[in-house]
């Protein structure tokens, strides 16, 4: 068990596993940030793996194939923000009713097309090449470690940077923070606050539809029936726990795939498969109340502060 | 002139709901028709969809077959995997009393068919691919089918163990098969039990591993689970699910072999992924089609008591394994003849493959046990 816990094929396991969930994390970061709840991250990941195959099948163009399955995903994050934004529907109840479109209208997509129900293996989809990386893969053991992913799995990591920058160093990152923060106050300083956080949940809706194209172009040669099963809901823990800092959800990413790799190998160990498929939510709970306790603990910190400096 | 609008909009929605009243509570009619004992009106309720080629077409293919011979008919309603569904669908079809007989199957419909039994003694029941509970005269308007799929399983562990030991083009030196089975459900580790006695059978010294996704539809992670147990020194990996595809993607990566279930996996997958295609090594298969059909022509001809279980053996062809040219590439020759010569040995009624259906935990925890190496 422990020498595969250092094993190449560990990495490569929390790499694969994580890449999906690191996509969704990062766009439930930019979601957060303008104060949002959307949980319909399931249902675009799920139209744009579809997309993406269907792209591809017809086109035989990967490129194609891509816009294809992004498009489709936007669709879905359109969808919920102008209903949330604009008809002011409960966010919640919205991202539910499209996730549920995600699951069912997928599958009716793949009927019509196919004639089957499962997936899509009949279609000759195209998938997102492993990267080799010129120089890099001969250097010994960081090499064997850094080259060799899914493209998909680069550009997840290469968006962590995207949206920490995006947030943080510009104008538009400024304005979501502020719609997010304080509405009124963002308001009052000309920033249109619908139209702001409209662009934020596109921008979240293309990287959590890159996660899904990784789904079924890359972790996966086709889309299967359901094929996210619940990875959107744990890349918005991921970013719960990192308290919407990208680099932080990242490391929680990475920490659920560890788990799950562990998992996945414990149980040919005789560890029982229904521990393993608890693991990551186990992680979750415990680190919510880890930071619970933190929070409280800094709040009454600043109670007696407070208190000390009133008596004074 | 708007409330009188109104008023007969109220008298339109009323005779609707009373009409359909009427034609609801009125199984008198059609109850002679049970009696008849022609079974010509058949309802199937699929648990899941129709149109993907899965086993409820087969069943559906089974039943228009048989209707097309007494001049009948045949209606379906799918479920979709809503398990609340169940019972309900199957009260109102038995309610309506049009229908000679209800086919159902699988181990999630054995309560709602058993509930819709009792309450309606007069309808007739047939559930395949689960074993009812027949004792002390209960459901005695059902019978239920099954094939013997653990001897299909059996079959996929002497060839995975013959294997693996083999000279074979991606067989390594380390005697470790594998299984990645999608939930550990009852059907699921009755597969499970046979194909760990099927290593056994061959090589008891052979490690078998196993691992389950714990739902059906995530691929992913079954691959992740295949590729888990291929780089543990497993050179054959037998996948049961839904989530199987997950583990023909694995076998490919890896360079290691498959065995598939439900349908022939090498003939899905040769026209989009050749590569996937040239590991799967066979694909157990039961025949839902060889389950189903004898029974609806055993039920018709009165051969069949009501209130009893029927097996079908893989010598009486209700399950099987696939042999294709890419199973005959895989195989090395002298080691087909050896499988052979299990396969006559298993047909003959001289091996007894234990089941997990109606077996305690017990039961199943020990068959487990033997997954290790002896």
């Amino acid at each position: 068990m422990l020498d595969y816990i250092f094993s190449l094929e560990f990495i490569f396991a929390v790499i694969r596993m994580g890449t999906p969930i690191l996509f969704v994390g990062m766009a439930a970061v930019i979601g957060a940030k303008a104060d949002i709840l959307c949980i319909a991250y399931e249902g675009m990941m799920l139209f744009a793996a579809l997309g993406g195959v269907i792209g591809s099948a017809y086109s035989q163009n990967l490129a194609v194939g891509a816009i294809v399955g992004l498009l489709a995903g936007l669709v879905i994050a359109a969808i919920f923000a102008y209903f949330v934004l604009y008809l002011d529907t409960k966010p919640l109840l919205t991202g539910l009713a499209l996730n549920t479109l995600g699951t069912g209208g997928t599958v009716y997509v793949v009927y019509l097309l196919t004639g089957m129900k499962l997936d899509t293996s009949s279609l000759a989809s195209l998938r997102f090449p492993t990267i080799h990386i010129p120089v890099i893969k001969d250097i010994p053991v960081i090499g064997s470690i850094i080259s060799g992913h899914n493209l998909l799995s680069y550009v997840a990591f290469i968006m962590v940077i995207v949206v920490w920058y995006l947030v943080f160093k510009t104008r538009l990152g400024l304005r979501i923070r502020a719609v997010g923060e304080d509405p009124a106050a963002a308001a009052s300083v000309g920033i249109n606050v619908r139209r702001t956080k409209f662009i934020a949940l596109l921008i979240s809706g293309l990287i959590a539809s890159m996660g899904g194209l990784f789904m079924s172009m890359g972790y996966m040669p086709y889309f299967t029936n359901n094929m996210t099963a619940g990875r959107g809901f744990i890349g918005i823990a991921a970013q719960n726990l990192g308290r919407g800092n990208p680099i932080i959800t990242m490391i929680y990413t990475l920490i659920f795939g560890a788990s799950m790799a562990i998992g996945n190998t414990a149980q040919s160990f005789r560890l029982p498969s229904q521990f393993a498929s608890m693991m990551p939510y186990l992680i979750t709970l415990i680190g919510l109340v880890v930071i619970g306790a933190r929070n409280k603990k800094n709040e009454r910190r600043l109670h007696e502060s407070i208190s000390r400096k009133s008596k004074v | 002139m708007k409330k009188l609008n109104k008023i007969i909009m109220l008298l339109v929605a009323m005779m609707l709901v009373l009409t359909a009243c009427t034609t609801d509570s009125n199984p008198q009619d059609n109850g002679e028709n049970i009696t008849d004992e022609t079974y010509k009106n058949i309802m199937f309720v699929v648990t899941g969809t129709l149109g993907g080629r899965t086993n409820n077409d087969d069943v559906l293919a089974a039943i228009t077959d048989y209707v097309a011979t007494v001049d009948g008919n045949v209606d379906t309603f799918e479920c979709n995997m809503d398990a609340s569904l169940y019972e309900s669908t199957l009260m109102q079809v038995a309610e309506t009393g049009e229908y000679d007989l209800i086919v159902t199957g699988f181990g999630t419909m054995i309560e709602p068919v058993s509930n819709t039994a009792e309450r309606y003694p007069d309808q007739k029941f047939l559930i395949f691919d689960t074993q009812m509970d027949f004792s002390n005269g209960a459901n005695s308007n059902v019978v239920s089918v099954q094939v013997l799929q653990n001897e299909g399983g059996f079959l996929a562990g002497a060839l995975a163990a013959q294997l693996t030991t083999s000279d074979a083009e991606y067989a390594n030196g380390d005697k470790v098969v594998g299984f990645v089975g999608a939930m550990e459900s009852t059907s699921i580790l009755d597969f499970l039990m046979g194909y760990i006695e099927g290593v056994n059978y061959v090589d008891p010294s052979i490690e078998v591993l196993y691992s389950f996704v714990g739902n059906h539809t995530d691929s992913a992670l079954a691959k992740e689970l295949g590729l888990s147990q291929y780089q543990q020194g497993a050179d054959v990996v037998f996948a049961v699910g839904q989530n199987g595809l997950g583990v023909a993607e694995a076998a490919a990566d890896a360079g290691r072999y498959l065995v598939g279930v439900d349908f022939d996996y090498s003939e899905r997958l040769e026209t989009t992924n050749k590569d996937a295609a040239s590991k799967v090594l066979t694909s157990v298969i039961k025949d839902y089609r060889g389950m189903v059909y004898p029974m609806l022509e055993a039920i018709n001809e009165g051969t069949i008591e009501w209130g009893t279980h029927s097996f079908i053996s893989h010598a009486e062809e209700g399950v099987y394994l696939v042999n294709n040219d890419y199973t005959q590439a895989i195989v090395p020759s002298e080691v087909w003849s050896e499988y052979e010569s299990v396969v006559e040995e298993l047909n003959s009624g001289n091996i007894k493959v234990s089941t997990a259906f109606g077996a305690s935990t017990d039961e199943i925890d020990k068959v487990k046990s033997e997954a290790k190496p002896q």
